[in-house]
């Protein structure tokens, strides 16, 4: 033990505690420092492993100690549980879907305070129907009634055909029993939004009696202008495409891309009361009963 | 003879990463309360007590080193202490002490004992 603190060994430790000394000073204050990468590079991989192995071991020995009955029961609790999972994952993709929809109606409502919308879901689609006509899951219960305008955020969609207590039948913009009275929003010429078999196969519309002199041109935004209280104004109903002549009089007209795609929509609005509804229907009932009574009264 | 050392102190690396790893593996090792042991401790100083001093000490450095790493933060505690401890079995190992189980615990026994408070003062929680 003589001469211990005068050796080679002894000196060399002196030096170790020194650069040790000195590696607590430089990493004190320091999150990663490059000696802590290395030791890291070395065993952390290991470490990976050792992990690995101990969490497989520990669930190895947890399931060979339960009897048959208890995973039996456990399997059984975990189908349980998965399944109410999997319906609160249904329960939430709905609920997801129909706030997204309700934001945006919500938007169409803030723009038109006097609509009073009812939000619906299409349940139903014939396929051999040409004109993309559909069922949809509101009827009179939910304040849906004959003629009642169908929309979208983007758009016209259609109108109500057909309505029951549960769920009503809509005809869309393609059919040609839908007339709606239509004006260009950029030249403020009118015209009447209809529709046939071609035009509903090519999914277009036709924006009819147009004059010779138009100035409708392509990309024009057509919307409706509320005339006949079927529609309310201001609803876009589609984009011109093209102008053309008509084949069975002197006038023209323009070919219009509708704003939504009726034979593929999934959620619409139906709106069942706003400014102006049924002005026009009532006015002409008026002028029958009033033509009636006076005609009844002359006799 | 030389080649032999070699690859007993490469033998030595390995065991101390390897307990080190193991020592580090979350519930492999049960725990008694909040005690959980230090493996890399024992090893390096029962290394330390056939070896002569300068490799004991690196090992010492070395297990010392990944302790610290281990812990994170700060580097070089453990490795001051394993060195300077592992230098000192190695002596006393050597000059003083006869090398069997019961000395390796008594030295452990002692060390650990030691290192404890003193991690307390450089690791105040």
């Amino acid at each position: 033990m003589k001469g211990v603190f005068r050796s080679t060994g002894f000196k060399l430790l002196v030096a170790v505690i020194f650069v040790m000394f000195c590696l607590m000073l430089a990493t004190s204050n320091s999150s990663a420092p490059l000696t802590a990468k290395l030791f890291g590079f070395l065993t952390t991989p290991m470490q990976r492993i050792s992990t690995m192995l101990t969490n497989n071991a520990a669930a190895t020995v947890n399931s060979a100690g339960q009897s048959k009955e208890s995973l039996i029961a456990q399997n059984q609790k975990l189908k349980e549980e998965n399944d109410e999972l999997k319906k609160k994952l249904v329960n939430y993709y709905t609920y997801q879907q129909e706030n997204a929809q309700l934001r945006k109606f919500l938007e169409l409502k803030n723009e038109n305070q006097d609509f009073k919308p009812v939000s619906a879901a299409v349940v139903g689609r014939d396929p051999s129907n040409l004109f993309g006509q559909f069922t949809i899951d509101q009827g009179t219960r939910g304040g849906v009634s004959v003629n009642d305008p169908v929309v979208t955020e983007a758009g016209v969609v259609g109108w109500v055909s057909a309505v029951s207590s549960s769920y009503s039948k809509v005809t869309t913009i393609l059919s040609p029993d839908t007339k709606i009275s239509a004006i260009d929003k950029v030249t403020r010429e009118t015209g009447i939004i209809g529709s046939d078999i071609q035009t509903a196969d090519a999914n277009t519309l036709k924006l009819q009696y147009l004059s010779v002199g138009t100035k409708v041109v392509s990309g024009d935004i057509i919307v409706t202008n509320g005339i006949g209280g079927v529609y309310p104004r201001n609803l876009i109903v589609g984009t011109v495409k093209s102008i053309k002549r008509s084949q069975t009089d002197v006038s023209l007209y323009a070919e219009v891309t509708p704003a939504v795609d009726v034979k593929n929509v999934r959620d619409v609005m139906v709106i069942t009361s706003f400014a102006g509804k049924g002005e026009a229907m009532e006015a002409a009932l008026g002028s029958t009963s009033s033509s009636s009574a006076s005609s009844t009264g002359g006799k | 003879m030389a080649n032999y050392r070699i690859i007993r102190w490469f033998a030595y690396a390995i065991e101390i990463l390897v307990l080190f790893v193991l020592q580090e593996t979350p519930g492999l090792i049960p725990t008694l309360g909040m005690a959980r042991p230090i493996l890399v401790i024992p090893a390096v100083l029962a290394v330390a007590m056939f070896e002569s001093e300068i490799p004991a000490m690196l090992f010492g450095l070395l297990g010392g080193l990944l302790i610290d790493f281990g812990i994170g933060g700060m580097l070089g505690f453990h490795g001051i202490l394993l060195a300077a401890a592992c230098y000192g079995v190695s002596l006393i190992a050597t000059n003083l002490m006869r090398t069997n189980f019961l000395t390796a615990m008594l030295i452990s026994i002692v060390l650990v004992g030691m290192v404890a408070p003193l991690k307390r003062m450089a690791y105040p929680v």
